[in-house]
């Protein structure tokens, strides 16, 4: 009798896992990609387009992206120009290709101002999750998977002041495999 | 004449419990640890009604790509679970299946992400009735967060507990 009522039981559960299961709940998840990126370096001004999308998990995923849960960089900069440097991140649609310090200014969305100092310095992603602003429309544009990153920076020496290195790292959800 | 009594008369116990919180697929998420109150609530012959508590956290995740992702996110929540066996005030050793539904609170101040959604749990436990006022149980919950925008996050509860059960007597 014991016995029959456990595996009643156990029964219960299985239909409730299969139903869990059926509706896609157990087979999504949370994932993060990281993107590489070399900023193009004229005077004063930075442009990379990103795309995530030839990345195994997004590709994998794609089509069932539920979410953005976290955008967030990291760059290693040399500024070599003998004192701070105000570094501006810009984002805009992918494709918008601004040319110029002026129309990003124009058209794009800033979401991280940073002040670097003198000599070689990296900026962490938990660094820049805490500094980073309009959170809204850079998650907007994660979305794609795609979108154009712009740099702006205080002093015009292209020499002086270098982001060696720099990664765009997207956390986001998906449902279904 | 004193299963009788038993049968009839509702039981009520506090507890606590603490153990770890798993997550399942989140990869901006590692494994933590909660602890918890709940009540305990006999209100059929085989189903005990649990109100609880729980406050936890996810531990900080691995490094993706040599990136340090800071910190995992607080998770609380408060519920109610239904226990289908488990009974209160009976010394045996005794299996469950647990079901649950509950407000699931994900905040992580790093990523400004402050999330509350109703969520959905299922599990099986064992306790153990070492005398009629007290109880340990071990138990596993699957814990199901649909999400807003689709799709759910999903995270193992695997905690021991301890019952006190004032009305057993």
């Amino acid at each position: 009798m014991h016995v029959k009522y456990i595996k009643n039981k156990i029964g219960v559960l299985g239909l409730i896992l299969a139903g869990l299961i059926a509706a896609g709940c157990l087979v999504s998840g949370t994932f993060v990609v990281v993107e590489d990126f070399n900023f193009t370096t004229e005077e004063g001004f930075y442009r990379y387009p990103v795309d995530i999308t030839d990345n195994a998990d997004w590709k994998e995923h794609k089509d069932k992206i539920d979410q953005i849960d976290a955008v967030g960089a990291e760059f290693n900069i040399t500024n070599n120009q003998g004192g701070p440097v105000t570094f501006k991140v810009w984002v805009d649609d992918f494709g918008a290709n601004h040319a110029s310090v002026g129309a990003v200014e124009a058209n794009a969305t800033q979401i991280l101002e940073l002040t670097v100092p003198a000599g070689k310095s990296k900026v962490t992603y938990v660094q820049s999750l805490n500094a980073i602003m309009n959170i809204g429309e850079l998650k907007r544009l994660a979305k794609f998977g795609q979108f154009d990153y712009y740099g702006t920076s205080t002093g015009n020496n292209p020499t002086a002041f270098v982001v060696d290195s720099g990664k765009v790292i997207v956390t986001f959800s998906a449902s279904g495999l | 004449m004193a299963s009788s009594t038993t049968a009839v008369l509702p039981k009520f116990g506090i507890g606590v419990f603490g153990g770890l919180n798993i997550p399942v697929v989140q990869q901006d998420q590692g494994n933590g640890t909660l602890f918890g109150v709940r009540g305990r609530l006999k209100v059929l012959p085989f189903a005990v009604f649990e109100p609880n508590a729980t406050f936890g956290k996810f531990g900080d995740p691995d490094d993706i790509e040599g990136i340090d992702l800071g910190n995992g996110s607080d998770f609380n929540s408060f519920g109610l679970d239904v226990t289908l066996g488990g009974l209160p005030g009976v010394v045996a050793f005794k299996p469950f299946l647990v079901v649950g539904i509950g407000s699931y609170t994900t905040k992580n101040d790093m990523t400004k992400v402050d999330n509350s959604d109703v969520g959905y749990s299922v599990g099986l436990g064992v306790g153990l009735g070492f005398s009629p006022k007290f109880d340990i149980d071990v138990r596993g919950k699957a814990i199901i967060i649909p999400i807003d925008e689709g799709g759910s996050k999903k995270t193992i509860n695997a905690t021991v507990g301890l019952t006190y059960n004032i009305g057993a007597l």
